[in-house]
């Protein structure tokens, strides 16, 4: 059968049709290619009945059930199946299709030079509701944490912790329950911090580890515990770390008082020898430690020290 | 402000630390009651006074003389006490 205007021998043959004459008396006409099923065959224009009026079931001849008569112009289209080339068929345009689907997000975006985020940043997870505006987190995967602040000089890298209020040492709350820690940046300051494990959205509090001052020093809660910056000429410890006061003893001794007192003992030492509570002499230098602190100081005579050449090391508990 | 008390006759000062007052929540004169509580030992009288003291031509000249606004130094909270390593955790507990 052609189509509409059309020869029926189109290109791309998806229909043969041969045509003959029938010889008195034929029932088979052999020589023929077709797909069983996928054929008609017409008698004087007449379209035949499978398997009643014929028999196609070999691909390359029919059998007639009645006996053709001379000169009966026979008719024969087989429809055949083909392939375009270079073509997707349905299952492999659905496949295309649910990865496109699948890739939206990114396939449709065009690079962005310079995004700005006005909330928070979720890679892995969505970040908690009750972070606070104006410390704006990047929340990466359960329990990491990069904030900053948009008013103040801090920034913060947190393991299982976020930020919910604008306080820098108590506005925390856990992720999970699990220890926390932290590492800040803040006015110069390089500090590490940790925590006990505590309970999801619960209060965390912040022991601070070790400190890196803006000046290189390191300063560790944990180990060496103070610092002391001693102006001897005014009587000010300013810069003084772990350190809560300067005792004057307006004999010219000053001590300074550590936060935290020694956990193991007392301890005394003379470098001449003496006890810390008889360090007479002269030139003498004198180290002397106790639970509040150590100093070490210099005396010229007697009992008196000398404030004026005095050095001090303060070494904390 | 500083806190000056007597130690034998001859007048003490205590000078506070400037970070461990920053530390520390309320008024100044609050912070530095706080500071005599930790750094002084309990029971000794004391005042906070913005007096210079400064002059050690004779550092062993100066008195202590009770004024009107001497107060005594008193222990501090428990939790102070443990958060200071004034007590160990173990007296904490069995307080």
């Amino acid at each position: 059968m052609s189509y509409l205007g059309r020869s029926a021998k189109l290109s791309l043959k998806a229909q043969e049709k041969v045509s003959f004459l029938a010889t008195a008396g034929q029932t088979v006409k052999t020589g023929l290619s077709y797909t069983p099923s996928f054929i008609e065959v017409y008698v004087n224009g007449v379209l035949l009945t499978d398997t009643t009026d014929f028999t196609a079931t070999n691909g390359n001849s029919i059998t007639f059930t009645v006996a053709l008569l001379l000169n009966d112009e026979v008719t024969v289209i087989s429809l055949k199946t083909f392939t375009v080339a270079d073509h997707y068929n349905k299952t492999e345009a659905d496949t295309l299709l649910a990865a496109k689907a699948t890739n939206t997000a990114v396939a449709l975006k065009a690079p962005i030079a310079a995004p700005v985020f006005t909330g928070n940043v979720g890679i892995g997870v969505t970040p908690e509701g009750d972070i606070v505006a104006d410390r704006p987190h990047v929340r990466i995967g359960s329990t990491t944490s990069l904030s900053g602040s948009n008013t103040n000089d801090q920034t913060y890298l947190s393991n299982n912790a976020k930020q919910v209020t604008t306080a820098h040492a108590s506005g925390w709350e856990y992720l999970t329950t699990d220890y926390a820690s932290q590492y800040k940046q803040r006015e110069g300051t390089h500090t590490f911090q940790v925590a006990p494990s505590g309970s999801a959205d619960a209060a965390v509090s912040w022991t601070t580890a070790l400190t890196i001052t803006n000046d290189g020093r390191g300063l560790s809660d944990f180990t060496a515990f103070s610092w002391c910056h001693w102006n001897m000429s005014n009587t000010n410890i300013d810069g003084s770390y772990n350190v809560s006061s300067i005792q004057d003893l307006g004999t010219g001794r000053q001590r300074p008082l550590f936060v935290n007192n020694a956990s193991d003992g007392n301890y005394s030492a003379v470098a001449n020898g003496n006890s810390v509570a008889n360090w007479n002499g002269s030139e003498t230098t004198v180290i002397a430690v106790n639970t509040t602190g150590a100093e070490v100081y210099h005396i010229e005579a007697g009992t008196t020290k000398d404030a004026t050449n005095a050095f001090v090391i303060c070494i904390g508990g | 402000m500083k806190i000056i008390y007597n130690n034998n006759g001859t007048l003490i000062q205590l000078i506070p630390a400037p970070k461990f007052l920053a530390t520390l929540t309320g008024t100044l004169e609050e912070k530095l009651i706080h500071l005599a509580n930790k750094d002084l030992p309990t029971g000794t009288p004391y005042e906070i006074t913005d007096a210079d003291l400064s002059d050690r031509t004779f550092r062993d000249a100066w008195e202590y003389v009770a004024g009107d606004s001497e107060q005594t130094s008193s222990d501090l909270s428990l939790d102070d006490q443990l958060k200071y390593n004034q007590i160990t955790q173990e007296v904490y507990d069995a307080s």
